[in-house]
């Protein structure tokens, strides 16, 4: 199995975050590297394409389309309002005039003599990217975008939905194993990211689109239930761009699964602070998790790119948690390692790991059903 | 079900030696009505002699007819008919009332009249006069009015038994005014006493024919209820696939990716043809899928007026596919109303133009074949239908798909797939079934000297 | 590609995979030309090493160390052979490496030319994103949006015959040229565009295309209408794989260089393969390789060859849309025991969002191999739809058609003609035990008549691919020696089974010496142990008149059929699709099925 995915999810203190604030097409970047940035700055933007409206202008003015040009009063390139005529034919002694009016603002993209079709473009749509997290711009990409690194506490998710999101962090009562439903919400979450709980559920979550929380961080939530807030599945987990009115993150899965203690312990040490989410999760090469970032503001950020080390696999002593059945969420240190491939229930042979289980029990699973828990 | 087949079946029991028996027995009974129909006219001009030769009566009276002929002093009263019923009918709708009577065994009258009073002492009218001696029944119609209006409860009749000659001297005697001419058969006809009818009406008639041809009507109304239903709620309803149907969009695709036109000729036949409506029907659909493939239409038509329509067709076709801007008017050619003049313009059409598809769906004669196979040559995908069997095997021959009869009716139903109209593509299938059904167990029945099947279509006729 | 194959004696393929690159030496020994050595390793296109070679050479290491012979050399593969197993004649590669080939199609009508230009794409291992056509339902402004959206490596634009339409394609350039679509990977690259359209429009293609794309020129797809010819598109994809989409992901420059043939995309590979052994052995196969994203179905009938890719029916990446398609109740007719059915979606949820973990218990193992049978059956199920005979042909007809007038499009893959059914891909060639695989294909392809079913055994087809283009008879060989491992055969009628009837009656030879003659009922399933040396002569007999065994409805049957690592099956469970009772009864069935097969524990 390529060890790729199994990187675990990073949950820790104190973490060199550097994130990618690049815009979707060509544009102007505001920063240069060393500049030290807000999370609400914006730093780079540039404008989309307006939509495109195509007309046949020839079928219009029931003209060939090879003669259009003659009779069109507007050239390409040209800034056209709404209903303004942008061909006409002479017609008969002034009578019997027939003419065709663009429909919408915008300009003339191009003139086809072959089709008669004319292609107006809408007025373009301004695009601006944030710095997202304070910190301080350590590269540069020209006319795309740069690279924002800050010390920060990180935590990754398994699985979210929504895109980025910023607010303070707001913990509620109770604890990792919490089930988060409507009479936790309060009025005050309004705007915050709220934390908590081994599992929300659908109320839950429609509650606090009603207060208008701005994120949710949770332990699990039902698979069933995404089909509920959509209106479809979930086939393939490239997410983020879901439009839920909050930002979810569930660190563990799905089910009812209790946070992590080190997730949920540094996650309630953080109460009040200002954090950035993104639900943005996308499994596949290249692997996006959902993440949580509180920049250490007080400490001077790095002007240095920071090279991350090399991933490293899992060794005796680690600290991981089971990601399938029958060790679904337990958590364990690595016992040992064994070289030979061996036969599991399933009779599947893999490669196998020994791991000390919290709760006492010993046990040999497979190397690739379990995740470890950087620190 | 299969509309192919069971058109099939329809023309082999049309075929079959038990529906050609029925059509004989069919024309035997409708002599026996005719000359029913004579026997009084002959009656009416009045001359006895013949008509009594026509109706054949037993040699023994015709001599005494013969002896009793001529002044009114030899007009012998002949002996009235006995057992005189008057009855409501079983199935009545209140207006009419069953007569029935025993001839006199022993002596014939020339003929039997009717007569009503609504009392047992007159004033009596005469219903019909000249009954001839075989017929021993009649049906009064006591009133036209549907609703009953002014019926009364009970009516009185009598029947005479008219000597021969007696009518003839009514004639002589001028007698015109029923009143008058009644009086004077009564006062020389011996009678029936005067027998009391009701005529009740009843609600339901329970007659087997009659509940036959309700429980047909109903089923069809309740299939045609229940597929609309569906069909709106949803349901797919389902239609076999029509090659031929389906092949039609392939053609406008081919024809979109030759950069050609598509060819469309509705027949030869005038508008109110039911295979020319349902051409232009289908032009409908066609220009519509035409339209949205961008692609353009020709269409030629023999009859001015088809063209007229044809070319609003198209044009709604065009506006509601949503490219109102691409329709062309000149498109829609009349060619000539000249059978062969019309079929030369169009193959000059498919030689010069080239379409890429041609359909020919409507009546067809003898330039089917011309038609079709200038299409082959030119090497387009050619779609026909129509429902002239004649022109059948040509269009197979040289067509890619044929549309067989009915599957020509089907078409713009299974293109549209509006809910009504398909919903009575179904039922009107099903009753095809029950048809065909009905068919073969006549025949066979029929085959094995039963007849039941037969009576009960011929009650349902009644 | 001048080499001459007699010249060969080693080589050495591998296949960059998104997660791991797969070495594979062939080698030419006493015993033929046969497949030694394997290894793998992760590959490492992605950051922080951003150079393939890198895993390939880990990959040609791991082989170096089992075989004993040199391969590689500093940082290079080692060429030639030097003898004395020191280094190899041919180095060869494949590579599906950050997400395959991505292309966009464009046609004028979407049931012909815009689906021979998918034929084309799919053909040369591409995944098609989308299909643009005239008649695709789509507004103008709305096709626009979304090639906008997409970030193709290509696009393929087609459309009319020669001498056919213009209007049309042009329409089509200009809604791409509005669109100015941009490449996936960016950087200052013009996007490819290809076009195989009607060789009329060229200049005005030209005129509208050129300065926003790459622009090349191949012949038509689609040069009259009951033609394709997809070669030229097809190569030219291959070129403009090479050209574009390798040299810009980090590596593949050096790769390029060290590969003496050209670097093919693996589904292209896997396909040639296929096409190589069905053309060998003159026979009909359909092949399918299962993976984590994507499910690939290849079939080969009478030698028309078709590929179709099912983007999002997969067994890790894409298992919840599996779900999400084929619905729970699809899925639940092969789990063989009770189970909780919001469990299960959660069950399955899990599996996509870490979707390298193992089944570690037998019950997920189960539930896993139920969820493959379904994207299995529901790609075939694309695949048949795909592969049709050409539509918008003119037809030659006789009067005896009356009554029989076929439509045109239908599907090229005709259950009862297929001869050889070959799976790969993990859940399918790493099943625990072989003939739980073989279940899976029958229960997935179901197939019709007597058919072959085979797997590949260490997922070498795209090696194979690719040294079939080099040197056909030593590939073919080492694919039926040690790539395929023969599971068996099954034999099933095809029809509607009458459920209270006899269905089938089996009159055979058995290994060993004995024979038997029974009649089978509805819904049996049966496995006749049997390798493949063993010839088994046997009579099949279809009991119900519209039943067939391949010689016609109700006849029966002679044929010699072979065993496998498995034996063979015999299925009356139902065609086409095997029927499975949805009430308490489904729990026994299955489990029944599952003990006649030996399948699991």
């Amino acid at each position: 199995m390529g060890a790729i995915f199994t990187p675990g999810l990073t949950v820790t203190e104190h973490h060199i975050v550097q994130k990618d604030r690049r815009l979707p097409i060509e544009g102007d970047v505001d920063v240069e590297v060393g500049d030290v940035v807000e999370a609400d700055q914006v730093v780079a933007r540039t404008s989309l394409p307006g939509k495109v409206f195509p007309a046949n202008v020839a079928n219009q003015l029931g003209i060939d389309p090879g003669r259009l040009k003659a009779y069109m009063t507007k050239d390409v390139g040209d800034s056209v309002v709404k209903d303004e005529i942008l061909a006409e034919t002479p017609g008969f002694m002034g009578m019997f005039k027939s003419e065709a009016k663009a429909i919408v603002t915008g300009t003339i993209e191009s003139i086809s003599t072959v089709t008669g079709m004319v292609i107006l473009q809408a007025a373009p749509i301004p695009v601006e990217v944030d710095a997202y997290i304070n910190g301080r711009v350590v590269e540069v990409i020209p006319g795309e975008g740069c690279v924002v690194q800050a010390p920060a506490m990180m935590v990754q998710g398994i699985f979210g939905l929504g895109g980025e999101v910023k607010g303070e962090i707001a913990n509620i009562e109770g604890g990792a194993h919490e089930v988060l439903d409507p009479a936790h919400l309060k009025a005050d979450h309004a705007g915050k990211i709220v934390v908590g709980g081994a599992y929300i559920t659908l109320k839950g979550l429609k509650r606090a689109v009603e207060l208008g929380v701005a994120g949710i961080v949770t332990g699990g939530f039902d698979y069933d239930d995404i089909k509920e807030l959509l209106g479809y599945e979930v086939g393939v987990a490239i997410t983020g761009g879901e439009d839920l009115g909050l930002t979810l993150i569930v660190t563990e899965g799905f089910g009812h699964i209790d946070m992590a203690p080190a997730t949920f312990k540094l996650l309630q040490s953080k109460e009040g602070r200002r954090a950035s989410i993104n639900g943005a999760t996308q499994i596949r090469a290249g692997v996006i998790r959902p993440e949580v970032v509180i920049t250490h503001d007080d400490e001077e950020a790095s002007a240095e790119k920071f090279v991350p080390p090399e991933p490293t696999g899992i060794s005796v002593g680690d600290t991981v948690r089971g990601i399938r059945a029958p060790w679904f969420g337990k958590i364990g240190t690595v016992k040992s390692l064994p070289v030979d491939l061996m036969a599991m229930e399933s009779e599947t042979k893999v490669r196998v790991l020994e791991v000390a289980f919290a709760d006492g029990h010993d046990a040999i699973l497979p190397r690739a059903n379990v995740e470890s828990i950087e620190r | 079900m299969t509309a192919r087949w069971l058109t099939l079946l329809f023309l082999l029991a049309l075929a079959s030696p038990a529906f050609a028996d029925s059509a004989p027995s069919d024309a035997a009974n409708s002599d026996d009505d005719d000359s029913s129909v004579i026997g009084v006219g002959n009656d009416s001009a009045g001359d006895d002699d013949d008509s009594a030769a026509g109706l054949e009566a037993p040699p023994g009276l015709m001599e005494a007819a013969a002896v009793a002929e001529g002044s009114m002093a030899d007009v012998v009263k002949v002996p009235a008919p006995t057992e005189l019923t008057v009855t409501a009918p079983k199935h009545n709708s209140g207006l009419n009332l069953d007569l029935s009577w025993t001839p006199h065994p022993d002596v014939e009258a020339a003929r039997f009249t009717v007569a009503r009073a609504e009392s047992p002492d007159g004033p009596w009218e005469m219903r019909v006069e000249d009954l001839t001696p075989d017929i021993t029944t009649y049906t009064d119609k006591v009133a036209e009015d549907p609703l009953n209006k002014g019926v009364r409860d009970q009516y009185y009749y009598r029947v005479l038994a008219l000597p021969r000659g007696l009518r003839a001297q009514a004639d002589e005697a001028n007698l015109t005014k029923p009143a008058d001419r009644f009086a004077f058969l009564d006062a020389h006809a011996n009678s029936t006493p005067a027998i009391a009818g009701e005529p009740k009406g009843v609600w339901l008639n329970t007659s087997v024919g009659f509940l036959l041809m309700a429980l047909i009507v109903l089923t069809v109304g309740g299939l045609m209820f229940w597929f609309t239903d569906r069909a709106r709620k949803g349901k797919e309803v389902f239609i076999r696939r029509i090659p031929g149907i389906d092949a039609i969009e392939e053609g406008i695709g081919r024809a979109t990716e030759m950069g050609k036109p598509v060819l469309y000729v509705p027949g030869i036949d005038e508008l109110q043809d039911i295979q020319t409506i349902a051409s232009v029907l289908i032009l409908g659909e066609v220009s519509k899928k035409v339209a949205e493939y961008q692609s353009d239409i020709i269409v030629t038509c023999c009859i001015p007026l088809v063209r007229e329509v044809a070319d609003e067709v198209v044009k709604a076709g065009y506006y509601q596919a949503g490219y109102p801007d691409a329709y062309r008017s000149t498109n829609t050619r009349f060619i000539s109303s000249e059978q062969f003049a019309f079929c030369a313009g169009t193959n000059g059409i498919i030689l010069r133009e080239k379409p890429a598809t041609n359909i020919y769906l409507g009546r067809f004669f003898a330039e089917s074949l011309i038609l079709a196979e200038t299409g082959f040559v030119n090497k387009s995908i050619q779609i026909a239908g129509t429902a002239e069997a004649t022109q059948l095997p040509f269009f197979i021959a040289a067509c890619d798909y044929t549309l067989i009869g009915e599957e020509l009716f089907a078409v713009s139903a299974y293109l549209s797939g509006d809910p009504r109209l398909v919903s009575s593509l179904k039922a009107s299938d099903w009753i095809k079934v029950f048809c065909v059904a009905s068919i073969i167990v006549g025949t066979l029945a029929g085959s094995f000297g039963m007849d039941f099947v037969v009576q009960l279509f011929t009650a349902a006729g009644h | 590609m001048s080499i001459d194959p007699s010249t060969i004696r080693s080589v050495l393929a591998t296949d960059c995979g998104s997660t791991t690159t797969k070495a594979v030496l062939f080698e030419l020994t006493d015993d033929g030309w046969r497949q030694t050595y394997r290894g793998e390793a992760p590959t490492t296109v992605e950051a922080p090493f951003e150079d393939v070679t890198r895993g390939v050479l880990n990959a040609a290491m791991e082989v170096q160390e089992l075989s004993g012979r040199t391969l590689v050399d500093g940082d290079q593969i080692k060429t030639p052979d030097q003898g004395d197993r020191d280094g190899v004649d041919l180095y060869i590669s494949t590579s599906s490496a950050g997400g395959g080939l991505q292309l966009v199609v464009g046609g004028v009508v979407r049931s012909m030319t815009a689906e021979s230009a998918m034929r084309a794409a799919l053909g040369a291992g591409a995944i098609v994103m989308d299909t643009f056509a005239t008649n695709d339902k789509r507004k103008p402004h709305e096709q626009i949006e979304r090639i906008r959206q997409l970030r193709p490596d290509m696009i393929l634009l087609a459309g009319g015959i020669n001498g056919g339409t213009v209007k049309h394609v042009v329409a089509i350039a200009e809604m791409i040229a509005a669109a100015r679509p941009r490449t996936r990977l960016g950087g200052g690259f013009n996007l490819p565009i290809i076009y195989g359209g009607n060789s009329a429009v060229r200049p005005q293609i030209e005129e509208r295309l050129k300065d926003l794309s790459d622009l090349s020129m191949v012949e038509n797809v689609r040069p009259i209408m009951e033609e394709e010819n997809l070669g030229p598109a097809r190569d030219k994809i291959h070129d403009l794989f090479m050209e574009h989409v390798m040299a810009q992901a980090p590596g593949y420059d050096k790769l390029m260089d060290w590969a003496d043939v050209p670097i093919m995309p693996t589904p292209a590979a896997v396909g040639m393969i296929i096409q190589t052994i069905a053309k060998q052995r003159n026979i009909n196969v359909v092949g399918v390789d299962i993976g984590g994203a994507t499910t690939d179905v290849f079939s080969v009938f009478d030698d028309a060859f078709n590929r179709t890719v099912s983007a999002n029916l997969g067994m890790s990446y894409s298992i919840s849309n599996v779900l999400a398609e084929a619905g729970l109740e699809s899925i639940l007719r092969w789990v063989p025991f009770p189970i909780d059915e919001k469990g299960l979606r959660n069950r399955i949820g899990n599996k996509m969002i870490r979707p390298t973990t193992i089944p570690e218990t037998l019950e997920e193992l189960q539930v896993e191999q139920a969820i493959a049978r379904e994207a299995l059956r529901l790609a075939f199920i694309q695949h048949k739809e795909f592969a049709v005979a050409l539509r918008g042909v003119q037809k030659e007809r006789t009067i005896a058609d009356a009554f029989r007038q076929s439509g045109s499009g239908e599907t090229l893959v005709k259950m009862l003609k297929l001869d050889l059914i070959v799976g790969s891909g993990g859940v399918l060639s790493h099943a625990p035990r072989r003939v739980q695989s073989m279940r899976m294909m029958i229960d997935s392809f179901a197939p019709e008549g007597i058919t072959d079913i085979a797997v590949d055994s260490i997922f070498m087809t795209p090696h194979l691919g690719v040294f079939s283009s080099v040197h056909a008879e030593a590939a073919t060989t080492v694919f039926e020696k040690d790539c395929l491992i023969y599971l068996g055969s099954c034999i099933s009628p095809a029809g509607e089974i009458n459920e209270d009837k006899p269905v089938m009656r089996v009159q055979m030879k058995l290994p060993g010496g004995g024979s038997m003659d029974e009649t089978l009922g509805f819904g049996e399933l049966r496995l006749i142990e049997a390798s493949r040396e063993d010839e088994l002569k046997g009579t099949f007999t279809p009991l119900q008149k519209q039943l067939d065994l391949g010689a016609g409805p109700g006849k029966p049957v002679q044929q010699v059929v072979r065993g496998g690592v498995c034996g063979i099956a015999l299925d009356t469970r139902g065609r086409p699709g095997v029927q499975v009772p949805m009430d308490e009864r489904r729990v026994p069935t299955l489990t029944r099925w599952v003990e006649e097969m030996g399948e699991y524990p």
